[in-house]
C-alpha cells in the first residue's frame, strides 16, 4: 500500500494498535523519515494509549474453591455390578444343572434293552444337559473297576499252583486283545447313547441285574478272567495283568479325545455294543 | 477445567477482569458483581470450558454484563451525575494518567470497553470481534474513532507534546 497524506493517520493508528505487519511497519517508518511533520501525530497517538495500571480485586478469596477429592462409589458399584451379576447367574446355572443331573441319574439298564438312537444332528438342550456330568458323579477309572472286580472274586482258600502260568497266559491272551483293538470310529455324527454303558467290562460282569451276563456265552473273555482270578494264589499275576491293562488303557486314553463326539462300536465275541465315550453311564 | 485450574484462573484473571469492569462501569460494587458473576458462570461451566479459553470466556461474560448494567444505569441515573463523578475523580490527580482516565470516561460505553480490551488486555481486532460480537471492521472503526477522541481531549488539555 502506498502511503500518502490521506492514509497516513490510519496507518499510524494501526501501528499504535499493533495491527501492522512487519513490512507495513517498515514502510511507515520509511515514510515518517521522509515526512518528519507526521512524526508528532505518531507521538500523540502513542501517548493517548491507556497506560498500564494495576487494580486489585478485593474479593479474590471468595472466588477460590476448595479442592475436594470425591470418591464416587456409584462408579465403582457400576463397574462391579456387572461382575457380581455374572457370578450370580453362573452360580444359578451350575446349581440348576447339578440338580438336574442328580435327579436324572438313571439306574443300570439291561443290555438287552439298550438301543442306539441316531440323532438328527441337532444338538438339543436335553442332549447338552445330559453331556454335563458333575465330577462327583464320575465313575471310577477303568483300572479301579477291574481291580475291584478281580479282588471281589479272589478266593481265600488254597489254589492250584500248577495251573498258574497257564492261567496267566490265558488271561493275557484272552482278555486284552479281544476287547481293545476292535474300536471303530464313526464321525462326525453325534449319537445319543445316553443309555449305552460306557465300560462294557462292568456291564459284562454284573450286567443290568448283576448276574445276567456273568453266565453269558458271549462273555467268555471276562469269565475266563474271573475264573483265572479265582484260581490265582498270589496277586503277582494279577499285577502283571494290571500293568498290561494300564498300557492298553493309555492307548485308549491317547485316542480318547479323538473318540469324543463319535460313535464307538465294541465287539465282545458275537455281541456288538455301540456307545459314546462322552456318555459315562 | 479442574478445580485447581479454576483457582489458577481466578488468581490470574480476577484483577484484570475487575479493572475492565471498574473502568467500564465506574462503579466498584457493580464491577465486583460483574466479576463474581463471570467466575460463577465459569465455575458452573468449568467442564465445558478449557483452560486456554477461560480468559476469553470471562471477558465475554463481563462485556455482556457491563453492557446490561450500563443500560440499566442509564435508565435510572442522569448522565450528568455520571460525568460529575468522573470529573471529581480526575480533579484530584491532574497528571497524564488521570487525564487519560477522564478522556476515557468521555467515550461512549462501547468504545470505552473496546479501548480497555485493546490497551489493557492486548487483544487484537479479531479477538475483540469474537468477544464482543462486532465485526472486525466495526472494531477497527470504533477504536480509531476512540483514539482520535482521546488525542483531541489531551490536546485540549495541553498535555501532549
Amino acid at each position: 500500500m502506498e502511503l500518502n497524506e490521506k492514509n497516513i493517520e490510519e496507518q499510524i493508528l494501526l501501528y499504535v494498535d499493533g495491527e501492522l505487519s512487519q513490512m507495513e511497519e517498515q514502510a511507515l517508518i520509511a515514510y515518517l523519515n521522509l515526512h518528519p511533520e507526521d512524526m508528532d501525530l505518531l507521538n500523540q497517538y502513542q501517548q493517548a494509549k491507556m497506560p498500564m495500571e494495576r487494580v486489585v480485586f478485593p474479593g479474590m478469596d471468595d472466588l477460590l474453591k476448595r479442592e475436594q477429592k470425591t470418591i464416587r462409589f456409584t462408579h465403582y458399584w457400576k463397574k462391579s455390578s456387572v461382575g457380581i451379576a455374572a457370578a450370580v447367574l453362573l452360580a444359578l446355572v451350575l446349581t440348576v444343572a447339578y440338580q438336574w443331573h442328580s435327579n436324572d441319574a438313571a439306574q443300570p439298564v439291561p443290555l438287552s434293552n439298550l438301543t442306539v438312537e441316531e440323532s438328527s444332528g441337532v444338538d438339543t438342550p436335553q442332549k447338552q444337559q445330559k453331556r454335563i456330568m458333575p465330577a462327583s458323579e464320575k465313575k471310577p477309572s477303568l483300572e479301579k473297576q477291574v481291580v475291584r472286580k478281580i479282588k471281589g472274586h479272589l478266593p481265600t482258600g488254597n489254589q492250584n499252583e500248577t495251573n498258574k502260568p497257564k492261567m496267566q497266559e490265558e488271561k493275557k491272551m484272552a482278555y486284552l486283545p479281544t476287547v481293545l483293538p476292535k474300536v471303530k470310529r464313526i464321525r462326525p455324527e453325534w449319537v445319543n447313547v445316553a443309555l449305552v454303558p460306557l465300560h462294557p467290562y462292568k456291564e459284562a460282569v454284573e450286567g443290568a441285574d448283576g448276574t445276567a451276563l456273568k453266565k453269558s456265552a458271549d462273555n467268555d473273555v471276562l469269565n475266563k478272567l474271573i475264573a483265572a482270578s479265582e484260581k490265582s494264589e498270589k496277586l503277582q499275576g494279577i499285577n502283571d495283568i494290571l500293568n498290561q491293562v494300564q498300557d492298553k488303557k493309555r492307548t485308549i486314553q491317547s485316542g480318547w479325545e479323538n473318540l469324543k463326539h463319535s460313535r464307538v462300536v465294541l465287539q465282545l465275541g458275537n455281541q456288538e455294543i455301540v456307545f459314546n465315550p462322552l456318555n459315562k453311564k | 477445567m479442574t478445580s485447581s485450574e479454576y483457582n489458577e484462573c481466578v488468581k490470574r484473571q480476577a484483577d484484570g477482569l475487575y479493572r475492565f469492569a471498574l473502568k467500564s462501569l465506574k462503579d466498584e460494587e457493580h464491577a465486583k458483581d460483574v466479576v463474581q458473576q463471570a467466575f460463577l458462570i465459569l465455575w458452573e461451566k468449568r467442564r465445558e470450558v478449557v483452560e486456554e479459553k477461560a480468559k476469553s470466556y470471562l471477558f465475554t461474560i463481563a462485556y455482556r454484563r457491563c453492557m446490561d448494567v450500563w443500560r440499566h444505569k442509564r435508565k435510572f441515573i442522569e448522565p450528568e451525575v455520571l460525568e460529575n463523578t468522573v470529573v471529581a475523580e480526575s480533579a484530584t490527580a491532574p497528571d497524564l494518567k488521570a487525564i487519560l482516565n477522564e478522556a476515557l470516561s468521555k467515550l461512549s460505553h462501547q468504545n470505552r470497553m473496546l479501548v480497555l480490551l485493546k490497551d489493557y488486555e492486548g487483544y487484537s481486532y479479531e479477538e475483540i470481534s469474537e468477544l464482543t460480537g462486532l465485526s472486525q471492521t466495526q472494531v477497527k472503526v470504533y477504536l480509531h474513532r476512540s483514539r482520535k477522541e482521546l488525542r483531541a481531549f489531551l490536546v485540549s488539555k495541553n498535555h501532549l507534546i
